[in-house]
């Protein structure tokens, strides 16, 4: 592979073609949850053999370009099978170069995304998002990566998602948000059982229209949780409160609580919007 | 549906399918993989979060130079570790499987006799002439065992390229073209030194699986 690259170079263009279709690839093993086995795009599969034919300086050059209209580009998912190879190969020199150039790609997402945490937990959880994928990337016995070499990005996200609902339970520290229990008014869920008693009130009208407090996207920090997930998923997400369907999502069903009670937390996130809108004005 | 489908492929399935987040796609994938329920409601709140969030309140930029900077010390973390792995003998890369046995005091036919096999499909798997999938794991363990090292390095040896035979020489105007790979049944099948009883016993496993 190696001895072929110069040789391929200088092959006119055609030839060169017709070499690099020759050239075998590492085929995909794992298979996706419909049973079949993932597959390259045929412009992944194109870019690896591109790559495979050029020298190492030239396949690291390759690697920094981060336009994807240029013609010399490699996408992310090609980035990992040469990483994956030149690992197999203890190649430790190019690793590290394709290495630092796919996280230069993705570090500014993976940290935008963690943003909700805090500052302690983004750069925690930071670190467990790349120490996943490089996991995944380096871990040569295993095909469970293989995705990423198909949708690296879906695959990312997972990982992020996977990694911020595992600090998310700490997501009350990081915001500023007022305790409901401490205003005025304030009467327990139906089914909380410290005590407090159910008062059969009709909901109360929010002065500010819904979609507005959907808007105000910095309100979200002055809402405690849980009722500001309640809020997320009935405002931004709808979801219903309730269904009679066992396999619908429902708000109620999530929380195991009943749909009074997520009516009454829908009210108290209303009215820490509003008072947040207040204290803005 | 799969059901052998592990929850990050069901994850994956469900972001690259670009539904929404909301309870209706949801409800489709949990009618799809119910054995997920949970998980997947637990997901699909936590990207709504993730999503719906403002930065908390005292959250500081960082910049892009900066992050990077820290995503490679945690991935040069795992590659020391790897690469440490790496060199222990039980994890040193495997050149051939015949100097293997060779350095064991094992002719080819001796790797035969111990992997149930003939000295014509021993020659294939040293020259990795067999496709990696197609052979049994029983196998790979049996050959992991007479020459000590760990599976998953006997697994990246059977892995790598096809290669011509050692020792051969050629002369020829144009690079010789390597036999094809092939799979280890149908090799199995179509070996003329292998004894009936051997044949029949890796052919049954292929039946079972």
């Amino acid at each position: 592979m190696r001895g072929s690259s110069a040789h391929a170079a200088s092959l006119p263009t055609k030839q060169v073609d017709v070499e690099l279709d020759d050239l075998q690839i590492r085929p995909l093993t794992h298979r996706n949850a419909s049973g079949d086995a993932y597959q390259r795009t045929p412009e992944v599969s194109h870019q690896i053999k591109k790559a495979l034919a050029l020298t190492p300086a030239q396949m690291v050059e390759r690697a920094k370009i981060r336009d994807y209209r240029s013609p010399d580009s490699l996408r992310e998912e090609c980035l990992v099978y040469l990483i994956r190879e030149h690992h197999r190969l203890g190649q430790d020199a190019i690793v590290d170069d394709l290495t630092a150039a796919l996280i230069g790609r993705c570090a500014k997402y993976i940290n935008e995304k963690l943003q909700a945490l805090g500052y302690d937990e983004v750069e925690r959880a930071f670190r467990d998002v790349v120490g996943s994928l490089f996991e995944l990337i380096l871990d040569l016995d295993d095909d469970r990566g293989d995705f990423l070499q198909v949708r690296f990005w879906v695959v990312l996200q997972r990982l992020v998602i996977a990694t911020f609902h595992k600090y998310k339970d700490d997501l009350n520290r990081a915001a500023d948000t007022i305790s409901l229990a401490s205003l005025a008014g304030y009467e327990g869920d139906d089914d909380d059982d410290s005590g407090h008693t159910a008062h059969a009130e009709p909901r109360r009208e929010t002065t500010i229209p819904i979609d507005q407090l959907v808007l105000a996207r910095e309100g979200l920090n002055a809402i405690e949780e849980p009722y500001r997930t309640a809020f997320i998923l009935a405002h931004h997400e709808r979801w219903p409160i309730d269904s009679k369907d066992p396999l619908t999502p429902s708000i109620s069903r999530y929380f195991g609580k009943t749909g009074r009670t997520i009516q009454n937390w829908l009210y108290k996130a209303e009215e820490a919007l509003e008072r947040w809108r207040g204290q803005q004005l | 549906m799969n059901e052998q489908a592990t929850l990050d492929d069901v994850l994956d399935a469900y972001l690259a399918s670009d539904q929404d987040r909301g309870s209706a796609s949801l409800a489709e994938w949990i009618r799809r993989y119910p054995q997920y329920e949970r998980e997947l409601t637990d997901f699909a709140v936590s990207w709504s979060l993730m999503e719906a969030l403002p930065p908390a309140p005292r959250a500081e930029p960082v910049d892009e130079d900066t992050l990077t900077l820290r995503g490679i010390s945690v991935a040069q973390g795992i590659l020391h570790q790897k690469r440490q792995q790496r060199s222990l003998p039980e994890n040193t890369a495997i050149a051939s499987l015949l100097t293997e046995g060779k350095a064991r005091g094992l002719s080819i036919q001796a790797l035969a006799d111990l992997w149930e096999l003939s000295a014509a499909i021993v020659r294939k798997l040293d020259r990795r002439l067999i496709y990696y999938t197609s052979i049994p794991r029983e196998l790979v363990e049996n050959i992991a065992r007479t020459i000590q090292r760990e599976m998953s390095v006997v697994v990246r040896y059977l892995q790598g390229r096809p290669r011509f035979a050692q020792g051969a020489s050629y002369r020829a105007e144009k690079a010789p073209a390597l036999t094809e790979q092939e799979d280890f049944f149908d090799a199995v099948r179509n070996d003329v030194e292998m004894s009936e009883d051997r044949r029949r016993r890796w052919l049954e496993m292929k039946d079972k699986n």
